[in-house]
């Protein structure tokens, strides 16, 4: 693809509708519309499995991006959308919507793996990226250890084997009433609290690189109904223990796997990157071992479109349009 | 029937029930966070003979999995607030080969207008839980 054409992406695999276009390496626009959003500019609840309200929301961004980035439609020399994973009615309405743009203008559509669009994310700042690298890639939905020996080659070392990692976060956070997206409600509240006051497990499985958090969540469930008063312990106290022992048990598996590949670059992403205390950690593993770090940026760690959009231009496509739908399960396993 | 059951009897006691299952059948599981109802899915579904890896389904709200001729469902409600958001998944319930499980399916009231066997699981303590079966 020609360094300075124009790509516009759609990432819509979650609650977040996101537009993004690129000329060239440039970013010229990053939209990322949540539902909070929606509520806010068109009044009304958007249930999420609703695609229509995700259809009627896709046109307005659509429009708003090209005139943000002072664009026509003529303008666009290719178009890349998130063929899946993620839920089924928010993928449906990007893929499709992608689709009939690039039919409209008659210009090619490429369609990108959402898991493939967060390994690849860390090209939008640093475009010189390259393999060999291992990723550690943590969401609501995927906590994943991949090995990229080049591009387009993936080998899955660990993944969760049953919540992910940022179902760890938003589950406990409901439970405790701490707020929604548990993430970071929960790193706001640990920032004053001591993160060894409680002493919670780090889970271990049979598979070396394999994560479980599910046996976390019970544990810290079970120690909020047998608490002590006299133990004194805050709320800050337990939510910055919940999340080093989340920190931890991902630092614990990637260090080995760092050790076991002997790579000499890493990079993270997905919406759990976005959190500081983890961030901190990848600094400091990189900082031990003299390796080179790639991190996207906190905003572009959770779902944005410009992924998609870097992913298409190095060419990390799926594009198995003769079956002409969406995935429910990523092409990383 | 109503059982107090030990994490290493979970097998057992799931065994006794699985083998007397016909399909298409639907299983709602409820218990508060923690009580194991994604344990419970995971075993449903490597009984069937599953060799994917079943990871929580509440971010996706449903996973499928295909296992020779059965086409299994893994559902979470978690993450939807209302009947009509359940009724637009679409599931295909009651059709053949199919094996559908519900988790946090306490959160739907109208679950009664479904016709499922329904597991209550409580917490009793840390390596027990009484679980009963509404069938």
């Amino acid at each position: 693809m020609s360094k300075d054409k124009v790509i516009l992406g759609f990432e819509t695999s979650c609650d977040e509708t996101a537009i993004a276009i690129m000329r060239g390496e440039e970013l010229l626009v990053n939209t990322i519309s949540s539902q909070v959003d929606i509520h806010e500019k068109f009044g009304g609840v958007v249930p999420e499995v609703a695609s229509r309200a995700h259809a009627e929301m896709i046109r307005n961004i659509f429009h708003s991006s090209l005139n943000s980035a002072n664009l026509q439609i003529s303008d666009i020399d290719s178009v890349a959308t998130t063929d899946g994973p993620g839920l089924v009615g928010s993928l449906v309405v990007g893929y499709n919507f992608a689709k009939s743009i690039a039919w409209s203008i008659d210009k090619p559509l490429y369609t990108v793996d959402h898991m493939v669009g967060h390994l690849a994310a860390p090209l939008i700042e640093n475009p010189n990226m390259e393999p060999p690298f291992l990723t550690l890639l943590v969401s609501g939905g995927h906590t994943q250890i991949v090995l990229v020996e080049k591009w387009g080659d993936y080998k899955l070392m660990g993944t969760t084997i049953d919540d992910a990692a940022g179902e760890a976060f938003d589950k406990l956070s409901r439970f405790c009433g701490f707020g929604f997206p548990g993430g970071p409600a929960i790193q706001r509240i640990a920032e004053s609290g001591n993160p060894s006051k409680i002493n919670l497990p780090r889970p271990k499985t049979k598979h070396e690189y394999n994560y479980s958090f599910s046996g976390l969540k019970t544990a810290a469930t079970n120690f909020l109904k047998n608490i002590d008063p006299e133990d004194k312990i805050t709320r800050a106290d337990f939510a910055a223990s919940y999340q080093e022992a989340i920190v931890d048990s991902l630092m614990i598996n990637f260090t080995k796997a760092v050790k076991e590949t002997g790579v000499k670059n890493i990079s993270g992403g997905g919406g759990v990157m976005a959190n500081s205390r983890l961030r901190e950690k990848m600094n400091i593993l990189a900082n031990d071992h003299n390796l080179e770090i790639f991190l996207p940026s906190p905003k572009l760690s959770t779902d944005n479109a410009a992924m998609i959009c870097v992913a298409a231009k190095n060419d990390l496509i799926t594009n198995d349009l003769k079956e002409n739908d969406v995935r429910l399960s990523s092409i990383i396993k | 029937m109503s059982n107090l059951v030990k994490e290493e009897d979970l097998d057992l006691f799931l065994d006794d029930y699985l083998k007397t299952l016909h399909l298409p059948k639907t299983i709602g599981l409820s218990g508060p966070l923690g009580a194991g109802k994604t344990t419970i899915a995971k075993k449903v579904i490597e009984y069937f003979g599953c060799e994917e890896v079943v990871t929580s389904p509440t971010f996706n709200i449903v996973k499928n999995y295909k296992v020779k001729e059965i086409d299994i469902y893994h559902v979470d409600l978690y993450r939807l607030s209302s009947w009509a958001e359940f009724i637009d998944l679409d599931l295909p319930l009651n059709s053949e080969n199919c094996l559908i499980i519900i988790e946090w399916i306490n959160l739907i009231p109208e679950k009664n207008n479904l016709n499922m066997d329904i597991f209550e699981i409580e917490i009793i303590d840390e390596q027990t839980r009484k679980i009963t079966i509404n069938v």
